[in-house]
């Protein structure tokens, strides 16, 4: 019960696909709620894209000497606070300590500035692993490493959040993509298939998901898990079990279209090819998939963020990313284990759990619009 | 209808012994077993490692475990859980029970949240309302549900320490609930299960309001409606007899779908508000491998999704006529 | 002549007085003088129990373990780690060298359900235990290096035991809890084990259940909540220094509260008494209550070390990987990876700064055997003296990424895991990985599954499956703080090095399962802490595992309880309190 369950498809429309798909679009448009989802998405996959460059220092970067853990994050100063005029950007660098009492690391600004350039040359990198850097948008140079920008504080280790929010993003942006389309097209198939041709083909299919669904996944996760070896990128592996899992997990979505394919295939326009003689392929094909069209885009704008939750509930069991590797849901489920020192004492790092909140309301709001823009009678 | 039943009937052997070959051998496989962490311990030897392991029947192969396993369940006896020594039924029945509470609590919740909300939606298309709602709804759903109980635990402690209410702050009874009277202990079950069952039935009431909302946008615009408000019937007449009650009823079809869902418990949420559920259950059992635990609690879920679809058939055929049982 | 039959006359003299165990004044902290009574103790647990019967539970926090208190011949004297007789009348007479020892029981003793308590009760007892069909967790402990102690009733009130060899754990041994003879000793004498396996289980009715305890369970709610209420038999025998009946309280309940979040909120709510501080983040929010009112507790920070290690193990037995085999088994090796352990960094980053670091097996707490071994080495953190003990094995050139390589050109690396989700041991092994670096060694840091963490590092043969493991023990006694399935070679969890024959590799592997089967035979406190630190230094010297951090103990405890210990006794291995002194205010 974690992502809108979608509703019934359109009825058959005409399949003069171009204009339908200019119609949408025009519809699409009008929708302010979808544009700001669709938009702020393409943000976010482009901040994922460029993440290496986007944030200021590496994604396992901190001091063993110098203690930033849970350094909160450093307010951005313009103004020269002698002079009061304008400056460079600057933070100032903090001093910790552990104090005895309440048994929290208090961090205190010193005197000591560190200007912010932007285009600084810094941690080593490569853009989708190819394209190696060193250029970061921003950040306070090489000149003193224990002075650095905290957008959104430090974490547990005192590595900067914003840098490990920005690197997992690419993790969590990414991780149900593949999942989705495998079982979304072996959902789709199989339930067109029990529908279209009923008989023995529906029952053994639809019996085959009723087995499926037995199959108790958490187990089969972590015997994929053990599967795998060990010198393997971890991360690899997590994306290739997600891809495993989508195999079995495409019953429900079976179920649903062979129910509306049901109803479709007792439509006048159906019984028309037949008479006329069309095949089965070409029926199915041609007349009865695609009255599917809305519904396939649906489900996939809406699965993708159910993916996210489903990682970030693998996180809290401890089976998500591993270090130094992190997702959104990894970061979420430390600050889970910080309990009530995470609300009150360090609230920064709560803020990867807004990043999974805000991603999953935009692709619920993109894909209502995408189905209100496919769907004839739900236009004004 | 009697013919449909008995093949279903029929074919469900089939599925259910395929299904209890998956499940038990997918938990059988799975690396280390029941005893794994006793070999951390460092009092516990080798010999009586393997005295352990004859006795839960670990040092047979697996084949022959499950074929004794099958073999019992036939019998009704779902075999002893490691951990509990003690019959799976006896051990899942009660929390079954807990689950099953909370659940129900959070569906009549849940319905009652979505249903007014999808309606108004839908009859105020676009509006500011209708665009409130949407946002409001979809930012929580975003929420996983472990982090949205510990934010609701922590301002439940701040309410407490402000009003000095006593508000349960987790778990299903209060200390003192032996000494209450019946109704007193119905209505302290009640008082811990509301917060947990509203957290839930909010968090995921985006789908069916959208569902319910899309629905009646869809009938709404069909003829039949369109020529009952030309007849000149009211308003709510037209929206909640006419539109409503059609909207609803591929709703209505879903329904057998939930059978499972009702005993599995409401997952993380039973540990974060340390609810006596099935899931905390499960999720020791799982961390600790006890074997026929997992695969009996699995194996009854696994009955009640078939008769769940099952349901859900005949109520598909009930609701579209055009779509026959078969 | 007439002198030894005075003493034997002043025996029979004090056992048919059966005077009562007195709780030493001394043991807390607070007197309760007013003699309040009555009252519950509230304490939560993390997961559900799972039985009653006493045999086939294998939990530390059970219903069984918790009716057991106050119910053993001997009690260990959280002053001076001593055993005081309990339920036992009189210190035993020692014979046979140490081997055989005569007990004389506490007469007068009674059950809950009012059935007196008898050396039937003990020998029932260690009967089920020792037999492997019932699969009791406490089999081991009746049995020395494979060999069975026996016990045998010389009359109602008086046992013999007989140990294959001379134990420094003997009265530890002895001290097991006797369950009564009328209801498991039937079952066993008329069903065997499978008899007693039925007993007992969550399903019976607790007004069947019998303890000899201070404590017998009185209603359980699955899942929930537990209560026991007090056995006043067991106050008769049992008195504060006043002569009052202990315990005071009536009742102690468990709720369960599986996430440790939900507890502390239960803690912080004044819902239940006390609730253990994991770190840094508990006292913050506990101390934080406090301060704003809403909490009357009592809060102590850094009370002791905690009973447990952390470790970094590396395999021994790997032919297939000859050159990781013989780099593994390298002293210099392993010396350097001590250096490299930066484990200040772990204490102020993993821990939160309220931990201490550890170089030997012996938990830091047990500190009289820590004192003893003070002579032996340490490698502490030296990135320099790292280096050069790799450049010593022939790494002297580094590559264009930085890391170190041999004269062929190999880089210098390893794989190291841990399991997955234990965030502390994913911060100290992210943190090991990332000082190596620094030297230029290459630690491939990957968390994995649990099970299959354990089913590697226990493996057995000539090519185990892993380079080296992040994982931690604990358990243990204060007595021989050394592991029987740790120390000697052939051991299961010897884990740097199981060959199939499982026999030491080195001089040192074999001296120190010597000096532990020496120590083991060892009575005389002192003599065996000596030889526990010949142990240590020998351990010191091969650091065939680099021990890393130790968290702290900490307590908190709700203000409405008093009779906590003195602060000085107080510490992980005796936690906060005796349940007997403790009381309502």
């Amino acid at each position: 019960m974690t992502t809108t369950v979608p509703e019934r498809p359109a009825k058959p429309t005409s399949p003069r696909s171009q204009s339908q798909f200019g119609v949408a679009w025009s519809q699409f448009r009008k929708n302010r709620l979808a544009k700001i989802g669709g938009f702020m998405l393409i943000l976010l996959y482009t901040l994922a894209l460029f993440a290496p460059f986007i944030a200021p220092d590496g994604l396992s970067n901190y001091s063993t000497s110098n203690i930033t853990r849970f350094h909160p994050p450093t307010p951005i100063h313009i103004r020269d606070p002698q002079t009061g005029g304008l400056t460079r950007p600057f933070v100032y660098q903090y001093g910790q300590q552990l104090n005895m009492d309440t048994f929290v690391n208090e961090y205190k600004p010193t005197e000591t500035r560190c200007p912010i350039f932007f285009g600084v040359r810094g941690d080593e990198y490569r853009v989708l692993g190819l394209f190696p850097g060193t250029l970061h948008l921003f950040g306070t140079g090489a000149e003193n490493p224990n002075c650095k920008v905290y957008l959104f504080g430090g974490e547990a280790l005192g590595r900067d959040l914003f840098t490990r929010t920005i690197y997992a993003s690419q993790i969590s942006l990414t991780i149900g993509v593949g999942a989705v389309l495998i079982s979304t097209v072996i959902g789709l198939l199989m339930g067109a298939m029990a529908a279209f041709f009923g008989g023995i083909a529906d029952t053994l299919i639809m019996r085959f998901v009723e087995v499926l669904a037995a199959i108790p996944s958490l187990f089969l996760l972590i015997l994929l898990r053990s599967v795998f070896p060990q010198d393997i990128n971890p991360i690899f592996a997590l994306y290739m079990i997600l891809g495993l899992l989508a195999f079995i997990g495409w019953g429900g979505l079976a179920r649903v279209v062979r129910g509306q394919m049901m109803s479709v295939r007792e439509q006048d326009f159906v019984s028309a090819a037949q008479a006329l003689g069309a095949g089965n392929g070409r029926i199915m094909w041609r007349h009865m998939l695609p009255t599917m069209t809305t519904y396939i885009i649906v489900t996939l704008s809406l699965s993708i963020p159910g993916y996210i939750l489903l990682e970030s509930g693998l996180s809290f069991l401890g089976i998500g990313a591993v270090e130094p590797y992190v997702s959104w849901g990894g970061l979420l489920s430390q600050a889970q284990e910080g309990g009530f020192a995470s609300i009150t004492q360090r609230p920064w790092v709560l803020i990867p759990g807004f990043f999974i909140v805000f991603t999953v309301m935009c692709y619920q709001l993109l894909g209502d619009g995408l189905r209100d823009a496919f769907d004839p009678r739900k236009r004004q | 209808m009697i013919p449909f039943l008995l093949r279903r009937l029929v074919q469900s052997i089939p599925t259910l012994l395929l299904a209890s070959l998956l499940i038990f051998f997918v938990i059988q496989l799975a690396p280390g077993d029941f005893l794994t962490p006793a070999k951390l311990n460092p009092n516990i030897s080798s010999e009586q490692l393997a005295a352990l392991e004859r006795n839960f029947g670990l040092d047979r192969p697996a084949w022959q475990q499950y074929l004794l396993w099958m073999g019992n369940m036939f019998k009704g006896d779902f075999g002893l859980s490691f951990q509990y020594q003690q019959p799976v039924l006896d051990i899942i029945w009660p929390r079954i029970l807990n689950s099953l509470y909370l659940a129900v609590m959070s569906l009549v919740l849940f319905y009652s949240i979505a249903i007014p909300l999808g309606v108004y939606g839908a009859v105020r298309q676009n509006s500011p309302g209708d665009n409130a709602i949407n946002v409001v709804l979809y930012f929580l759903l975003g929420f996983p549900s472990f982090f949205l109980a510990l934010i609701v635990i922590y301002f439940i402690l701040q309410l407490r320490n402000a009003t000095g209410l006593d508000i349960p702050i987790g778990g299903m009874t209060s200390n003192n609930f032996d000494e209450l009277p019946v109704f007193g202990q119905m209505l302290d079950v009640l008082k811990h299960l509301i917060i947990p069952a509203l957290v839930l039935a909010i968090s995921d009431a985006a789908g069916l309001t959208r569902v319910i909302r899309g629905q009646m946008l869809e009938v709404m615009r069909s003829d039949y409606v369109r020529t009952a408000r030309a007849k000149g019937v009211s308003e709510r007449t037209a929206i909640w007899k006419h539109t409503f009650r059609n909207a609803i009823l591929p709703i209505v079809a879903g329904i057998g779908g939930l059978l499972p869902a009702l005993i599995s418990g409401v997952g993380f949420l039973e540990v974060v508000f340390a609810y006596p559920g099935i899931t905390p259950m499960l999720l020791t059992a799982i961390g600790t491998q006890d074997l026929y635990l997992i695969a009996g609690f699995t194996v009854i879920t696994t009955v009640l999704l078939i008769v769940g679809n099952v349901i859900s058939d005949i109520l598909l055929a009930v609701v579209d006529p055009r779509v026959k049982v078969a | 002549m007439k002198k030894a039959l005075f003493v034997a006359l002043a025996l029979a003299a004090t056992s048919a007085s059966a005077a009562p165990f007195v709780y030493p004044a001394a043991w807390t902290a607070e007197q309760n003088t007013a003699n309040k009574r009555g009252g519950e103790l509230r304490l939560s647990i993390l997961s559900d129990f799972k039985t009653i019967n006493p045999f086939t539970s294998a939990e530390a926090d059970s219903i069984p373990n918790t009716m057991a208190g106050g119910a053993g011949l001997f009690a260990q004297d959280p002053r001076n780690d001593e055993f005081l007789p309990h339920m036992a009348d009189a210190k035993p007479v020692v014979s046979n060298g140490g081997k055989r020892f005569v007990v004389k029981i506490r007469q007068g003793m009674k059950f809950s359900d009012g059935q007196a308590i008898t050396a039937d009760d003990w020998i029932t007892t260690w009967k089920i235990h020792a037999d492997d069909k019932v699969g009791s967790n406490s089999y081991d402990s009746f049995f020395l290096n494979g060999k069975p102690i026996t016990i045998k009733k010389l009359d109602n009130y008086t046992l013999q035991f007989d140990f294959p060899q001379v134990s420094a754990g003997a009265y530890a041994t002895m001290s097991f809890t006797p369950w009564p003879d009328h209801v498991f000793g039937k079952a066993y004498r008329e069903g065997g084990a499978e008899a007693v396996k039925k007993l007992w289980t969550l399903g019976t009715s607790p007004s069947q259940i019998v303890s000899p305890g201070m404590w017998v369970l009185e209603s359980f709610r699955a899942g929930e909540r537990s209560v026991f209420a007090k056995n006043s038999n067991w106050g008769e025998w049992n008195k504060d220094s006043r002569g009052n009946a202990l315990p005071y309280l009536d009742k102690l309940s468990y709720r369960v509260l599986g996430d440790a979040n939900a507890g502390l909120a239960a803690f912080l709510a004044g819902q239940i008494d006390t609730v253990g501080m994991r770190n840094a983040d508990d006292l913050a929010q506990t101390k934080r209550a406090i301060d704003a009112g809403n909490l009357k507790a009592t809060l102590l920070p850094n009370v002791s070390p905690q009973a447990q290690s952390s470790w970094i193990t590396f395999n021994w037995n790997k032919a297939s990987d000859p050159a990781k085999q013989k780099l593994f088994r390298d002293v210099r090796f392993r010396r350097a990876m001590s250096h490299i352990a930066n484990r200040k960094a772990m204490v102020d980053l993993a821990l939160g700064g309220l931990g201490v670091e550890t170089y030997f097996s012996v938990y830091p707490i047990f500190t009289q055997q820590i004192a003893a071994g003070a002579s032996a080495p340490k490698y502490t953190y030296n990135l320099a003296q790292a280096s050069k003990l790799l450049a010593q094995i022939g790494y002297t050139k580094k590559n264009a990424q930085g890391y170190l390589v041999d004269k062929a050109g190999k880089v210098l690396e390893f794989n190291l895991s841990t399991n997955a989700g234990n965030t502390t041991r994913e911060q100290l092994g992210r943190i090991f990985a990332d000082e190596a670096k620094k030297v230029g060694v290459k630690v491939n840091f990957t968390p994995i599954d649990f099970n299959n963490l354990v089913g590697q590092l226990t493996s057995k043969g000539e090519d185990r499956p892993f380079d080296a493991i992040l994982l931690g023990l604990s358990g243990g006694d204060n007595i021989w703080p050394f592991g029987v399935n740790v120390t000697p070679c052939g051991a299961n969890l010897h884990s740097y090095n199981n060959p199939t024959n499982g026999k030491c590799l080195t001089s040192q592997e074999s001296l120190m399962t010597k000096l532990y089967y020496q120590g083991d035979a060892e009575l005389d406190d002192a003599k065996r802490r000596a030889i526990g630190g010949q142990l240590m230094k020998a351990e010191g010297e091969l650091q065939p595992v680099i021990y890393l951090v130790g968290g702290n103990y900490h307590v908190a405890y709700n203000e409405r309880i008093g009779g906590e210990y003195p602060r000085a006794l107080m510490n992980a291995y005796y936690l906060q309190r005796e349940q007997a002194l403790t009381f309502v205010k």
